[in-house]
């Protein structure tokens, strides 16, 4: 049987409380019962005194009056005595209480009970024969002593209780103090190193009794240092002992914890196969120990390229796996990869030894390239071999057509940025009719790439790229900057015409962009009032308050506002309330629905509502007279559409220009 | 289980410890003086069974003092002189409820007239409670008839005995008061003098306890006082029925005597004049402490 020491206490303090009370309560019986036998012998003492007092002073029964002083002050004196009466048998001759007037018979003073206390408390008075004599008479009397039992019953009740709060209150409350001690100081204490013991979760404090402090200190230190043992173990099993990077181990771990958040999440994660190309070389050439050097260094250079929420791990002799999880874009991630690759390519110099290495990288992607770690680590390493096929130091995706469109993107971006050197972009203008005159009172200006490989290239195909890889800013200061000639030249040849200039939201939001802007207008001598900027709505989207303050010193400047393809994107009546537009440019799908009657509703409210705000409508994308007359009908202001003419270079302009 | 051990611990700590409003069960003696009788009233209506009062029947004024001293009771009946007597060795003893003054309820009683005891030249025998207001009154009474040359054997006795005289040849003088003179006046004494005579005698009946006592029974003491209060508002409301249940304590009374000697003392347990207030204060009896009235 288990026992606890709470019960065991318990069961200690009521054993001891037992015999104590036993012992108590027998000793209490005996004390009570020498009590009552003194008291009875006290009050027989006493009526033999007064008896033999009276008897050897009365010579008649008158005389038994003259002791009533000495009955009063024996009855007062005495607390179990009711009253003193003396008697004939007959008539009451004397009472210490004239209330009392009973004369109790002999069955009823005579008690035989048990024990004496029993008949101290039913004995209703003691009496005595007073005998005197009147000449050589004996005549007698009886004295007797009335007790008084609520007295007696009260002394004894008092004594109940002070033995009750003594010996049964008193260690009951020392109980449950020893009780409480020991819960607090022992069982609690136990509990806690128990508890401790299986859990180890919290550290108890000290403990107050000297020995469970020892016990609890030794468990502490125990398990400090098996906790030590066990995190550095950890640590071990999860560690590559070479580079200090996790290992295949903490891999996985790592991989299968991702992969169960990002399936619940939905989202998409790249792994990276890297491989050290030629490694084997030095390791052949310079020794196993160089070798071992050039991984830890490598293993260093890749952790510092790396982001804090990227991880690596080395998973054989010089493969490293490392998983990307934010990156916006495959150009993002193109980006960090080139980092890598761009760090490893620099020289290293192990022990006077300077190398240099590249790496080979394949990519896969989660869940679209494998949906499990072994199928990501396959397929990556699929890839990593493509990339060393292709000539190493390169990267290849697993999947061909991304793989494809990637290094297509890669090439356009470098052509891209190559165009500007070799001077191969233009720009077009598109003119833009006064609906009164007929007459060209503006020109839309238009990138153009002209490839010698490639022939004419759409905006369409590298204007996206460009915004995405930031190229847009040095594309869109050539634009301005040739816009703003044009329309120098423009004026110095007599065409007093606008030249609208399209922006990307990246370029305004240059801090010097106003600087940029107003330094080409004074270096070619442009008339603000003949230059216009066109915006999209998408530009409001962001940096609202940076818009309305570049907006607004471009107003200021005298330039004119365009709001380009409106009604496509997010349109709110808000922004042309807040910022400076002059011209609204309904987007050609309205114009194209020019011929149905929910079209019409659109474009006439849109022309409508613009005039209101005191802004002039244009209407794209006109491509037939029917379109120009309906126009009219509702008071657009201008247009612009292949109907006049599609983009046109600045000789075919001048041409249509100076024909009209 | 700690909880039920202290939860049983409270509840015999409770059931031990409460058992009545006034644990403290006080004794108080007192003379059966017509003064003190509202006393008596009160007892035979379990008036003072209700607030744990005991109240001890004694014979004689010095007895009634002597157990005070002695420890026997906690509260004892007096006047002036039992007071004086042992408020020298009983510092804190005070006063606390008034009962009357004497107005002829003490009383000196001879076998012979004034005018014989002035001419005597054989030894008079004086009885009297010598330890009590007793002696006061007989040597006031010796002075003032010219007495005090006489030759005086003094007898001490309790009143009970001394009512129980009977008349001699030889000039006898008796210090009593009401009720006993009656017994006296049966057995042929007549009454010389009395406190009705002489207003230079105040002679005032009262309770006394030390302070100590009192402050731990005070709610007690004030209870006992509004009850002496209602014992005297009972008696003059209707002398008949009080008589009827004091009877047994004045045996000697009949009803008519009884209202006769009510005529000997005046009430001041509520209100007293200052003329006396002055007395008492002269007399070095303390006044501001009694307990005073609640209506």
């Amino acid at each position: 049987m288990n026992l606890s020491i709470q019960r065991f206490t318990l069961l200690l303090i009521l054993s001891l409380l037992f015999t104590f009370l036993s012992v108590s309560t027998y000793s209490y019986f005996t004390q009570q019962e020498k009590t009552a036998k003194l008291m009875f012998k006290s009050i027989n003492s006493e009526i033999s005194e007064v008896n033999y007092i009276i008897s050897k002073s009365t010579n008649s029964e008158n005389d038994i009056l003259l002791f009533r002083p000495l009955l009063d002050r024996i009855a007062v004196n005495n607390d179990y005595l009711g009253a003193i009466v003396i008697h004939d048998g007959n008539n009451i001759l004397l009472s210490t209480d004239p209330y009392y007037k009973k004369i109790f018979s002999t069955s009823e003073i005579l008690c035989n009970e048990k024990s004496i206390y029993d008949e101290l408390l039913n004995t209703k008075a003691v009496e005595s024969t007073i005998r005197f004599y009147i000449d050589n008479e004996v005549h007698t009397l009886k004295l007797m002593f009335i007790l008084d039992q609520s007295e007696i019953k009260l002394f004894f009740n008092e004594k109940k209780t002070d033995f009750l709060v003594i010996f049964t209150f008193l260690p009951l409350l020392m109980i449950g103090i020893i009780w409480f001690l020991i819960r607090i100081l022992v069982v609690k204490p136990l509990e806690k190193l128990r508890q401790f013991a299986y859990y180890q979760n919290e550290i108890p404090k000290a403990f107050k009794l000297k020995e469970l402090e020892v016990i609890r200190y030794s468990m502490v230190e125990t398990f400090s240092r098996i906790e030590n043992e066990k995190k550095e173990l950890y640590a071990i099993a999860r560690t590559d002992s070479l580079s200090g990077l996790a290992n295949r181990n903490a891999l996985k771990e790592y991989l299968t914890r991702l992969i169960a958040n990002f399936t619940r999440e939905k989202r998409e994660f790249s792994m990276l196969f890297l491989d050290l190309d030629h490694f084997k070389t030095v390791n052949d050439s310079l020794g196993h120990n160089i070798g071992d050097e050039l991984l830890k260094q490598v293993s260093t250079i890749i952790d510092k390229v790396l982001r804090s929420d990227d991880f690596v791990a080395r998973v054989g002799g010089d493969e490293f796996v490392i998983i990307l999880q934010n990156y916006s874009s495959i150009h993002e991630l193109i980006n960090i990869i080139d980092r890598i690759q761009s760090a490893l390519s620099k020289t290293i110099v192990v022990q006077t030894h300077p190398i240099n290495i590249n790496s080979s990288i394949g990519i896969a992607f989660f869940p679209k390239d494998g949906k499990d770690i072994v199928s990501l680590m396959k397929n990556s390493d699929i890839a990593m071999y493509e990339a060393k096929k292709k000539g190493r130091a390169q990267y290849h995706f697993f999947t061909e057509a991304l793989n494809k469109r990637v290094q297509e993107t890669i090439t356009l971006e470098k052509e891209m940025k190559k165009a500007l050197i070799n001077d191969e972009y233009e720009l077009y203008y598109q003119p833009k009719i006064d609906m009164s005159s007929g007459k060209i009172i503006a020109v839309e200006a238009l990138i153009r790439w002209n490839s010698p490989s490639k022939g004419m290239i759409s905006p369409i195909e590298f204007i996206p790229l460009a915004e995405e890889n930031g190229f847009i800013i040095e594309l869109g200061e050539w634009i301005l900057k040739t816009a703003i000639k044009q329309q120098a030249i423009f004026k110095e040849s007599g065409m007093d015409i606008v030249v609208s200039i399209n922006l990307s939201s990246k370029q305004l939001f240059c801090d010097d962009f106003m600087e940029l802007f107003s330094k080409y207008m004074k270096e070619y001598g442009a008339s603000p009032s003949l230059i216009d900027i066109e915006i999209t709505e998408y530009m409001f989207y962001e940096n609202n308050e940076k818009n309305m303050k570049v907006l607004n010193e471009l107003h200021e400047y005298g330039v004119s506002i365009s709001l380009d393809d409106f009604g496509t994107g997010y349109s709110s009546l808000s922004y042309l309330k807040d910022f400076p537009i002059d011209y609204l440019k309904i987007d050609k799908s309205f114009i194209d629905d020019y011929d149905e009657e929910r079209g019409r509703v659109f474009i006439d409210t849109i022309v409508k509502m613009g005039q209101t705000l005191k802004m002039k409508i244009i209407a794209e994308g006109v491509e037939c007279i029917e379109q120009i007359e309906y126009l009219n009908s509702i008071n657009c202001d201008q247009y612009q559409g292949y109907y006049m003419s599609k983009p046109l270079c600045v000789e075919e302009f001048e041409k249509l220009y100076k024909s009209r | 289980m700690l909880k039920k051990i202290i939860l049983i611990a409270s509840l015999l700590f409770l059931f031990t410890s409460c058992t009545s409003e006034y644990d403290k069960r006080i004794k108080i003696s007192a003379t059966t003086w017509i003064g003190y009788i509202p006393l008596f009233y009160a007892k035979e209506k379990g008036w003072l069974s209700e607030i744990n009062i005991k109240l001890l029947s004694v014979t004689s004024l010095a007895e009634n003092m002597y157990i005070y001293e002695a420890g026997n009771s906690d509260a004892y009946t007096g006047t002036q002189y039992e007071y004086l007597s042992l408020s020298t060795s009983m510092p804190t003893l005070k006063p606390i409820i008034m009962f009357d003054r004497s107005n002829g309820g003490d009383l000196v009683m001879s076998n012979i007239s004034l005018e014989e005891l002035q001419s005597t030249t054989t030894e008079i025998d004086a009885y009297l409670e010598i330890d009590s207001i007793n002696n006061t009154i007989l040597e006031d009474f010796l002075v003032s008839k010219g007495l005090k040359n006489k030759n005086i054997n003094y007898i001490n006795k309790d009143q009970v005995q001394i009512k129980h005289l009977k008349v001699t040849s030889k000039p006898t003088i008796i210090v009593t008061y009401v009720p006993y003179n009656l017994s006296l006046e049966k057995n042929g004494f007549m009454e010389l003098a009395s406190t009705k005579d002489n207003h230079d005698i105040v002679v005032v009946d009262a309770m006394f306890t030390k302070t100590e006592f009192y402050n731990l029974h005070k709610a007690q003491f004030i209870e006992l006082k509004q009850i002496v209060d209602r014992s005297i508002e009972a008696l003059h409301k209707d002398p008949k029925e009080f008589y009827s249940v004091v009877q047994p304590y004045i045996l000697e009374m009949d009803y008519e005597e009884f209202q006769a000697s009510l005529n000997d003392i005046i009430w001041i347990n509520k209100t007293f004049s200052d003329k006396l207030k002055t007395k008492m204060i002269q007399a070095k009896f303390p006044i501001r402490d009694l307990i005073k009235d609640e209506s």
